[in-house]
């Protein structure tokens, strides 16, 4: 229930988070994401704060989403179980990678 | 016959499938970015995205966040409160407002490649 | 006015082939005809061996719900005059067939059976009937409409999918017992409706509004069932 009601408010962040991406990356021209801009953006922790909580939301989001749709379209426990299992274990991997390159 | 499609369910297949293409292009995107700690291969990678090929897809990717995010919108909205008698104003207004941010941002991302 | 209609009707006669054909009738009917009156003339005059349910023909009992032109509606509420001159007509989808028009509704009714329909209520009974005020009814009226005919349940593509979600009948139900003032197992049904299988498989899709011949407002109901999960939950009601 309240992974329901979190993959709500991911979407919210999501929305204001990707607004923010999209208009800096893509539309305000090449300085902001040359590599010296960049390394220098990721060295703010308020940036950190907003990439960590970005990536984690846009994981969470995703996967959840993934995890309805095993629930609804895989036929077979089994099968269903093992695939559960995975998609639990993969955003955990890409939150390590993720964070790793975030923080350090 | 296949059954009938309507507006809602329209809206409900464009929402899953724009997901799952988003879920595969986030994993792709975490991937690729945790890989990039020295500015040589940063730069490289910068290079091959100058590719107008790639500019393409990315015009596509666009398109397919927009539509994902006001499908959502349009859902998230109903669940907190908005009554479904507007529900099939709100997928057309979606959609009409996902074309004109389309081609706003095509607009950008065209006289950054120019 | 009339005209001919042709009717393409889907066959499944399991004691001559397993497989389904599509057979053609051509039809003279009148404008204020129905599909049931149609199909009752194939039966009576062309084909005898064609098979479906009906009953009461007025959209009481909800016998005769099947998928008309792409669209699951009832026969018997269906006017000719409104549809083209070829009309369509297959059993509800996703139900295992019986014969012809006539599908097996027992896992239906199961799904009607795990929401617990029927009034919880502990307290003693007084003197006469449990009152209910008619706001109070207000309430639950247009849920209480619900005739069963089954067609939104197998119009929604997560049904179609996931034979284990409730589907819009059975959560409309929860929400007529929930919302019913008389009724005091508000815990016990909620646990009934939130599993993985309950209210959260629904995306809002409309397909069952589009076809409810009562014309109820089901996916209102099941976003209002959202908001009072949600709302118990927080209250400590709730897992």
């Amino acid at each position: 229930m309240f992974s329901w009601l979190l993959h709500r408010i991911t979407g919210v962040i999501l929305l204001f988070g990707l607004m923010y991406h999209f208009i800096l990356m893509h539309f305000l021209g090449h300085d902001n994401y040359s590599y010296e801009a960049v390394m220098q953006r990721l060295v703010d922790p308020s940036w950190k704060i907003f990439n960590i909580v970005f990536l984690l939301s846009a994981l969470f989001h995703g996967f959840y989403g993934i995890n309805g749709l095993i629930t609804e379209y895989v036929k077979g426990n089994s099968m269903k179980n093992f695939l559960k299992i995975f998609i639990f274990i993969l955003p955990l991997i890409l939150a390590f990678f993720g964070i790793k390159i975030v923080i350090f | 016959m296949r059954y009938r499609w309507n507006i809602g369910s329209l809206a409900w297949i464009t929402h899953r499938i724009t997901g799952i293409i988003l879920t595969f292009y986030l994993i792709a995107h975490i991937f690729v970015l945790s890989h990039l700690k020295d500015p040589v291969a940063y730069n490289k990678i910068m290079a091959i995205m100058k590719n107008p090929l790639l500019k393409f897809g990315e015009l596509i990717l666009f398109a397919i966040v927009l539509m994902h995010v006001f499908a959502g919108l349009r859902i998230t909205l109903l669940e907190f409160g908005i009554s479904t008698k507007y529900q099939k104003t709100m997928a057309y207004m979606g959609a009409l407002v996902v074309g004109v941010l389309w081609i706003i941002g095509t607009f950008y991302f065209l006289r950054e490649v120019l | 006015m009339i005209k001919y209609y042709t009717f393409k009707i889907k066959r499944y006669l399991p004691n001559e082939t397993p497989k389904t054909r599509w057979d053609e009738f051509r039809v003279k009917l009148n404008n204020m005809e129905r599909v049931l009156d149609g199909l009752i003339k194939i039966k009576e005059t062309m084909d005898g061996t064609l098979t479906f349910r009906k009953s009461c023909a007025h959209g009481v009992c909800g016998s005769c719900a099947m998928k008309i032109n792409g669209k699951n509606r009832l026969a018997c509420q269906t006017l000719v005059k409104d549809l083209p001159e070829i009309i369509e007509i297959e059993p509800l989808p996703s139900l295992p067939v019986i014969k012809d028009l006539v599908v097996d509704m027992t896992l239906f009714f199961q799904k009607n059976d795990k929401v617990l329909p029927y009034l919880i209520n502990e307290e003693p009974p007084p003197q006469r009937e449990r009152i209910q005020s008619p706001q109070d009814q207000h309430k639950i009226l247009e849920s209480i409409t619900c005739i069963m005919c089954g067609s939104c349940t197998t119009s929604c593509p997560v049904f179609w999918s996931d034979k284990e979600y409730l589907g819009p009948s059975a959560l409309l139900k929860a929400y007529r017992f929930l919302f019913d003032t008389r009724d005091k197992a508000t815990e016990q049904r909620l646990k009934a409706i939130t599993g993985q299988d309950g209210i959260w498989r629904c995306h809002s899709i409309f397909n069952c509004v589009e076809v409810c011949p009562k014309e109820i407002d089901i996916t209102k109901h099941i976003l209002k069932l959202k908001r009072l999960a949600i709302k118990k939950g927080f209250k400590g009601g709730q897992e």
